[in-house]
């Protein structure tokens, strides 16, 4: 009998990491700063992985400090005239200012020009897009239009957590753009 | 004794009793034993594979369905969409666990639940667009679904399992670290082989065994090859020796060759280790090996060297199996097992030795020799035992080795050519005539 027990708490155990995510990730939707990411020229023959569309954004960062693949970072962001955020410098300690993100580094390399740089890429959290998969085939085509175009990233972000929210062309959701293509 | 023999016997048993043939005692007795026959195979491959597929259809619809149109439902009804699943495989392995179920609920509803927790995380990274990174994913599943090897036998959920956690060994890559909970995972896996399946059930075991020895054989590749790709020449030969004795002593309880794969794959990969290092180049890594070897241990990590116990208890099992069957059943007879099983013993001797003196020459030619002396030890004994199979895998070990050696020579290709054609008559002869000879003894015997 005592077995049922511990079956019970195994399934809540189950929910209960799914049910985190859902809270981690409502929270940074409720409280989080609204900015916007301009992301880089979708290519676009290489869009779609499945029902995915690839988001990639400018996240090389020139830095003087020596890092490692994998080490953990913050990364402060600035907003432009025009409302566009963009990433900053690479912090090892929480930095002060209100907006950064959590990350760490993915690839990192040195040049020698007189002086040491180094150049850092990290995650941002938000290289991934899912869209439905009727409008998947659609999309694929619009894409082709908006290559080179004025598309971004609506993100929420609190204390250093990410969670993407929509994608625009111009102000119009991303998803209506393709259903008006067609 | 199968099911169909047991209820014969449970039918005619009555009459005897009657008959007075056997008394009360002896009449409970043969009852109880063919019933429990009858039960321990409800636990069958069918039934178990009916219950896994059925799973894997329904499963795999219901998450079509709900993905289907997505974007159309506000995201509470997504969210609540996403974990229908889970709670359907949940609720239903509650009931075949508390009413105790027969084995196919039981299988049906823990490969739901295993599948669908899978689902339920990445329609959720789907619906917040969380950036996928595999490793972690697979990690959180393998977490979730430990708990389960306690306490429900699926054998669908532990094949799942087992592929989940290998998968996971890939994804992780050069990543040192995981190497320690990739252990846990098999250890866990290996409780649930001894534990979780009716001993009584080979064939299940058997499949089970071909993803354990997969298992262990990559988890020691990437474990110690971490450290150092030299161990290679260790360490191949230690596994396969330990296939081959677990192999044997499963063979103890009478079990046919081919629901036994760790004993198959034992010998073979023996053959291949042996054919493999039977040639020179591989011994002319020696001019750098030694020296490469030091750095690279000196270097390796402290959770890489840690790997290293790995190997050893697995020489210390093989050690243990070898000495209990010496005693049991007389293993100076087995000469093919104390003949393949001493190929470790043969490749730490040259390794060693190869780390001190440039004797690549000398290695090539040891692994030549040994493996032309398993041919004739396995032919011959093939002749005495009648079985083709082994007359066959003798003479192939040894014209490899002859005709191998025979291609590195400078002879004309007419001459090789030859050569070659009359070696695949004399075995064809051979074969031909030995079957012959078989079939002939058999029918004396029979008369």
């Amino acid at each position: 009998m005592r077995k049922i027990y511990i079956l019970i708490a195994v399934f809540i155990l189950q929910l209960s990491i799914p049910l985190y995510m859902i809270y981690e990730n409502e929270t940074i939707v409720k409280k989080g700063t609204t900015v916007k990411f301009k992301i880089k020229p979708i290519d676009p023959y290489d869009a779609f992985r499945g029902r995915y569309l690839i988001i990639e954004t400018e996240n090389r960062l020139k830095t003087d400090m020596i890092l490692e693949k994998g080490e953990k970072i913050f990364v402060t962001l600035k907003t432009d005239k025009k409302g566009f955020t963009t990433f900053d410098d690479i912090y090892l300690e929480k930095p002060d200012s209100k907006l950064y993100i959590e990350s760490n580094i993915t690839n990192y390399y040195q040049t020698t020009k007189g002086e040491i740089i180094g150049y850092a890429t990290f995650n941002t959290g938000f290289d991934r897009y899912y869209i439905n998969e009727e409008l998947a085939p659609k999309a694929e085509a619009a894409m082709r239009q908006l290559a080179n175009k004025n598309v971004y990233l609506e993100v929420r972000i609190v204390k250093g957590k990410v969670t993407p929210l929509q994608l625009y062309y111009d102000n119009l959701k991303i998803e209506d753009y393709i259903r008006n293509q067609n | 004794m199968n099911k169909k023999s047991a209820k014969v016997i449970l039918k005619e048993l009555p009459e005897m009793k009657n008959s007075g043939i056997i008394n009360e005692k002896t009449y409970s007795s043969i009852e109880k034993y063919c019933s429990k026959q009858i039960s321990k195979n409800d636990n069958s491959l069918i039934i178990t594979l009916i219950g896994a597929i059925a799973a894997l259809l329904i499963g795999g619809g219901i998450i079509l369905l709900i993905a289907h149109n997505w974007d159309q439902y506000p995201k509470a009804l997504k969210l609540f969409f996403s974990f229908l699943p889970l709670l359907f495989g949940q609720t239903l392995l509650f009931f075949s666990f508390h009413k105790n179920k027969s084995s196919a609920w039981m299988e049906f509803s823990a490969i739901i639940t295993t599948l669908s927790i899978a689902a339920v995380i990445s329609l959720i990274s789907q619906i917040y667009h969380i950036s996928g990174n595999l490793e972690r994913f697979m990690l959180v599943w393998i977490l979730l679904i430990t708990p389960m090897l306690f306490l429900i036998k699926s054998f669908g959920m532990i094949l799942i399992y087992s592929g989940a956690s290998l998968i996971w060994l890939f994804t992780a890559g050069d990543n040192s670290s995981i190497i320690l909970p990739f252990w846990t995972f098999i250890g866990f896996q290996l409780y649930y082989y001894k534990f979780g399946i009716n001993k009584d059930n080979i064939n299940l075991k058997a499949i089970f065994q071909v993803f354990l020895i997969v298992g262990l054989t990559s988890g020691i590749i990437s474990g110690i090859g971490n450290i150092s790709e030299y161990f290679a020449y260790l360490y191949l030969p230690i596994l396969s020796s330990f296939f081959i004795a677990y192999g044997e002593w499963y063979e103890l309880k009478s079990h046919t060759l081919f629901k036994n794969p760790s004993k198959i794959i034992g010998y073979i990969s023996a053959i291949i280790i042996c054919y493999s290092y039977s040639f020179e180049d591989i011994w002319k890594v020696r001019n750098y090996f030694p020296q490469y070897f030091y750095e690279d241990i000196s270097k390796a990590s402290f959770i890489n060297r840690i790997n290293l116990i790995i190997p050893i208890i697995l020489i210390l099992i093989t050690i243990l199996i070898i000495n209990k069957k010496f005693k049991t059943l007389k293993l100076q007879k087995n000469i093919i097992f104390t003949s393949y099983v001493i190929l470790p013993l043969i490749a730490t001797i040259i390794f060693v030795l190869l780390l001190k003196y440039n004797i690549s020459i000398i290695a090539m030619i040891t692994f030549n020799i040994f493996l032309f002396i398993l041919g004739i030890i396995t032919g011959t004994i093939g002749l005495e035992e009648e079985s083709l199979l082994k007359i066959n895998a003798g003479m192939i070990m040894i014209t490899s080795v002859i005709i191998t050696r025979f291609f590195d020579s400078d002879v004309s290709f007419a001459v090789k050519g030859t050569v070659f054609i009359i070696l695949g008559t004399i075995f064809l002869g051979i074969n031909y005539k030995l079957s012959k000879e078989f079939r002939l003894r058999d029918v004396e015997e029979k008369q």
